[in-house]
């Protein structure tokens, strides 16, 4: 979807350079939420503004949100069919190897060194064998991960 | 009040879901217990979201919102999942060139990263606990398939989604 995109804000339409749009993505990535929807709200407000943010990010929703909603009040009414039953069946492995790619993906890309592959493990176990709430764990993270960073300038 | 507590759980989701739609999933799964969804029915929320286009966080937010209180709930539920980032992202769009190149900010994420890729392997691992995949050998092979060809063949997850539905349908 990137590319995508790329072309059409850089080459298209021509409202902001190539050097600029990498930087936005640069930072979309790093914040929370989904980065299309970031770069969308920061492209549409560097263009004008606060109800350029608005509107961008209102036409980045709007099509998922629609075709969401639509299949989404369709499997409601067909969920007792034997033939949807079947389809979930066969479905439900599919989605948990996606999201087990999602993350050997992610972890390729963040070049996985001791330290990190030991954080990440004791994530994975507190989760699925001491059932520890996922919010508690990114708050820690979030914690400890500021006066990380706030050392590692501190010495530098 | 349904419309009031969806709110407050899917402005968890968007503030602390960094990283992008897939480190959603952990917290949402989390959040969706409170409406009493679990297990299966969670993985069904993300088939259909895979499925359609879109963000998957975002997409997870408007089916979930739609499940529990129909179309206000779908609304109110993206609406909220969305609202911290783009708040968030007019103030850096704001301060962005002083932002740029800021070490704290790019120590900072360096290291919450890790966290958030062993969150997501975790979600993964709940499910295959929730819907026992040890179990039916036809799940097992329909997973194992998958993860061979979208990882190492990088097929597109929406046709593997989609293969695996007609899969289903013959074989169960």
């Amino acid at each position: 979807m990137l590319p995508l995109i790329e072309r059409e804000i850089t080459e298209t339409k021509k409202w902001i350079d190539k050097e600029e749009f990498l930087d936005i993505v640069g930072i979309s990535q790093s914040m929370p939420g989904v980065m299309i929807l970031n770069v969308a709200t920061t492209v549409g407000y560097k263009i004008s503004g606060l109800s350029g943010a608005v509107f961008a990010c209102l036409g980045a929703i709007l099509p998922p949100f629609i075709s969401i909603v639509l299949a989404g009040w369709f499997f409601i009414k067909a969920k007792d069919s034997l033939a949807v039953k079947k389809i979930f069946s066969g479905v439900r492995p599919a989605v948990i190897a996606l999201i087990a790619i999602a993350a050997f993906n992610l972890s390729k890309a963040a070049k996985i060194n001791k330290l990190t592959f030991f954080v990440l493990s004791s994530v994975i176990l507190a989760i699925v064998l001491l059932n520890v709430n996922p919010l508690y764990v990114i708050l820690s993270a979030i914690a400890i991960n500021i006066f990380y960073a706030a050392w590692a300038i501190e010495i530098k | 009040m349904i419309l009031i507590h969806l709110a407050l759980s899917f402005i968890r989701v968007g503030l602390l879901g960094f990283g992008g739609g897939y480190a959603m999933i952990p917290l949402i799964q989390q959040e969706v217990l409170k409406f009493g969804i679990q297990g299966p029915e969670f993985i069904d929320i993300l088939a259909i979201s895979q499925m359609t286009p879109g963000p998957i966080g975002v997409n997870a937010a408007t089916y979930t919102g739609f499940k529990v209180a129909g179309l206000p709930g779908s609304f109110i539920s993206t609406f909220s999942n969305v609202l911290p980032t783009f708040i968030i992202m007019i103030i850096v769009a704001k301060l962005f060139y002083r932002f740029r190149k800021n070490a704290f900010v790019e120590t900072f994420f360096k290291g919450i990263r890790p966290v958030f890729i062993g969150l997501i392997a975790a979600s993964a691992c709940v499910m295959v606990k929730d819907i026992k995949l040890w179990a039916d050998y036809k799940a097992i092979l329909i997973f194992i398939v998958v993860l061979i060809a979208g990882y190492r063949f990088r097929v597109n997850p929406i046709f593997l989604i989609l293969l695996s539905a007609i899969t289903g349908f013959l074989i169960y």
